[in-house]
């Protein structure tokens, strides 16, 4: 809503001293007041609800709670305030516990701006600033709603000034939603993220094994059973009939997959400037992020067998200081594209970070039997007990698995590859193969390990600790002298000076 | 909405434009082992410093709060096998041998044993720690990303005049420490890999 008192335009204070000038201040917008009330105050709606239909003077007792919920609201909207100062921003929340929250814009890893539903029928911005620190879980404050030219102009401060604390690095472009988009999805891309994403396909399956759970928790699972043996009746008979049931709901799971990544991925957008990469996703509730590239430590290219055959990826950044709940699979990445033709993607990878690619080194062979034995283990004894025990069908679908995962250790194999340059680079993987470049002075911490297993067959491993909640790459059995290689690139002055081999950087 | 851009195109150019031999492809196949003139490979760098030998003293009293019950209920069933001829005697004079042995390995054995596996050393650039048996670890952590160091004793490292050195970053799996040094020179570490780390802080 833009006809409410808006906030005074964020100004650069020429030189302004720590501690000074209010750059930006703030209210929330009054329709979260409706909204406060319908989020926390929900319960006492049914109860308004419940008290309004018993009629007579109990009516009365519902206008009373409306009354009190609408006061509460009130006194929440009147009590917040939020200030940006060249330095901090300051936040006073509270109605009966009253909260000054403090935040160095120095702590700040990232402002989203999130459209949920209910917001964008109003029309307003529900705003989160991310500050969290390792291991403190009150790291994150959020704004209800404000207006988006509101939310806009906050992000734009606090991300300006963040860097420095001052306005010197004010060279930014302006709003990044104004300026042209550097990498958008169509909605067809966006469609096939859906459709080739197990997490997707295999979200009916798991909605139903929920369904499932509650009904056994609350002891119905006997409807459950008389259910599907109803359901089981209506199965065709016939061998066709039965085949073309599979394959509609093979169709029905795909389709509903790509319709789902559509409407929470639809409408993709990145922007990448000098200083962040900044997304916006959604269809229905528009998403938004943003961090600042001084905090991305690497780029992330990864695919499965389905998308290595499509020739399709996605692009993740491995980012220090994030929550789980930014734009993120997990925590410590951020989603720069969610999928991409494999020359969109490496652009953009070589875009995030320059020479994100370049030569790999390959491990040695005693890996591959490494990766065979662990793949094979568990199907080959399998096949062997299934044929011992003459079940010709189980021992029939053995062999298929042991001959497929006879292909998966071979092709682990071939992906394993590392390489050190301007940038760490890393392969793993196969039934989802990633390709990992790290920024060389990203690494809080290496470690060189191995395994009884490992030494026997003379391979260690490398980890390389990010730190800051981003967690940790391993470049798995790889040879003594290639794992020192890596240190040597990483850490010169941890491997010996006789040894090193005119490194540049040594 | 706006009608929609040209994918991945913008006003960012590319640092490095492909050329022939490019090797933009994440998903190439791996070349050799070893590289061209990449000469002989590097050597690691093994910590020299070996912890106190003080600290096995503690060890061995941590590791004799289970292990003396343990020898105790071995003796127990050793001498009662020889006092009864019970149709179990093999039995339970070998459960028996196998307590004491076991209470062995854990009070005599394995605290030398750990003492020869730990080394450690500080560097002007950074700590390095080796540490493990059978899964052998070996850290390094560069002073410009050390967030604070401690050392803490608790009441028998203390009294065998030891401290513990805990070198903390911002990561948990990265963060090693050195169980056993001289208190004073605990001290004076941190003393020492604080201000080192507070020197590349103000770089």
């Amino acid at each position: 809503m833009s006809d409410i008192p808006a906030p005074p335009a964020p100004q650069e204070p020429p030189g302004a001293a720590a501690g000074g000038e209010t750059l930006l201040r703030g209210r929330l917008n009054p329709l979260a007041m409706v909204i406060w009330m319908i989020h926390a105050g929900w319960q006492s709606i049914a109860l308004v609800v419940f008290l309004a239909t018993r009629g007579g003077g109990v009516r009365a007792l519902a206008g009373v709670v409306l009354l009190a919920a609408a006061v509460l609201a009130w006194l929440h909207w009147v009590r917040f305030e939020y200030r940006v100062y060249a330095d901090r921003l300051e936040v006073d929340a509270g109605v009966i516990r009253r909260e000054h929250r403090v935040v160095p814009l120095q702590r700040v890893r990232g402002v989203t701006l999130e459209e949920p539903l209910l917001h964008r029928l109003f029309g307003v911005v529900r705003v989160r600033v991310d500050a969290a620190v390792a291991g403190d879980t009150k790291g994150e404050l959020g704004l209800m709603a404000v207006s988006a030219r509101q939310a806009e102009a906050l992000r734009e401060t606090v991300m300006r000034h963040r860097g420095e604390g001052g306005p010197a690095d004010a060279d930014g472009a302006g709003e990044p939603a104004a300026a042209p988009p550097t990498a958008v999805m169509s909605l067809a891309m966006t469609a096939l993220e859906g459709a080739t994403s197990l997490r997707y396909v295999a979200a009916p399956l798991a909605a139903l094994v929920a369904v499932w759970n509650v009904l056994r928790e609350v002891g119905l699972e006997r409807i459950a059973w008389s259910g599907g043996r109803a359901a089981g009746r209506l199965l065709p008979t016939s061998l066709e009939g039965r085949v073309l049931l599979g394959a509609t709901v093979v169709v029905l799971a795909v389709a509903l997959a790509a319709v789902a990544a559509v409407i929470a991925d639809g409408g993709f957008r990145l922007w990448l400037d000098r200083r962040r990469i900044s997304t916006e996703r959604g269809l229905l509730s528009r998403r938004r992020t943003a961090v600042e590239r001084a905090r991305v430590l690497g780029v992330e290219v990864s695919d499965s067998p389905l998308r290595r055959l499509l020739r399709v990826a996605v692009v993740h950044a491995p980012v220090g200081g994030m929550g789980v709940r930014a734009d993120a699979e997990s925590a410590g990445r951020v989603r720069v594209l969610p999928l991409g033709t494999r020359p969109d993607v490496t652009e953009l990878a070589g875009r995030i970070l320059p020479q994100a690619f370049g030569p790999l080194r390959r491990h040695p062979r005693a890996a591959l039997r490494r990766r065979m034995v662990r793949a094979l283990a568990v199907p080959v004894i399998a096949l062997g007990v299934c044929l011992v025990g003459g079940w010709p069908l189980a021992a029939a679908s053995a062999a298929a698995l042991t001959a497929l995962m006879a292909w998966v250790g071979v092709d682990r194999y071939r992906n394993l590859g590392h390489g050190a340059g301007e940038t760490l680079r890393l392969r793993s993987g196969s039934l989802r193969r990633t390709h990992s470049a790290l920024v060389v002075t990203s690494l809080v911490a290496t470690e060189v390990s191995s395994t009884p297993f490992q030494r026997r067959a003379g391979l260690c491993s490398l980890e390389l600790h990010l730190g800051l909640g981003a967690g940790q790459r391993t470049v798995t059995d790889l040879a003594p002298g290639q794992a020192a290689r890596m240190v040597a690139r990483i850490h010169p002055w941890a491997v010996d000076a006789a040894g090193a081999d005119g490194d540049p950087a040594a | 909405m706006q009608p929609d851009p040209p994918d991945v195109s913008g006003p960012v150019p590319l640092p490095h434009p492909p050329g022939p031999d490019d090797h933009s492809d994440p998903f190439g196949p791996a070349g050799r082992e070893a590289g061209h003139g990449d000469g002989p490979a590097p050597r690691l760098i093994e910590p020299e410093r070996t912890l106190d030998p003080r600290v096995v003293g503690v060890w061995r009293i941590t590791a004799a709060i289970p292990g003396v019950p343990l020898a105790a209920a071995g003796a127990y069933l050793a001498v009662i096998a020889f006092l009864n001829d019970a149709p179990t005697l093999v039995l339970l004079l070998a459960s028996g041998l196998v307590c004491l042995a076991a209470a062995y390995v854990l009070v005599v054995v394995w605290p030398r044993k750990r003492h020869s596996l730990y080394r450690w050393t500080i560097r002007p650039e950074g700590v390095i720690i080796r540490r493990g048996w059978l899964w052998r670890k070996l850290v390094i952590v560069p002073h410009s990303r050390i967030q604070a160091v401690d050392a803490d004793a608790g009441p028998l490292l203390r009294r065998a005049g030891l401290a513990s050195l805990h070198v903390r970053t911002a990561s948990g799996p990265g963060s090693p420490h050195i169980p056993g040094i001289d208190a004073e020179e605990a001290e004076e570490l941190t003393r020492h890999i604080a201000s080192r780390a507070d020197a590349f802080d103000a770089t």
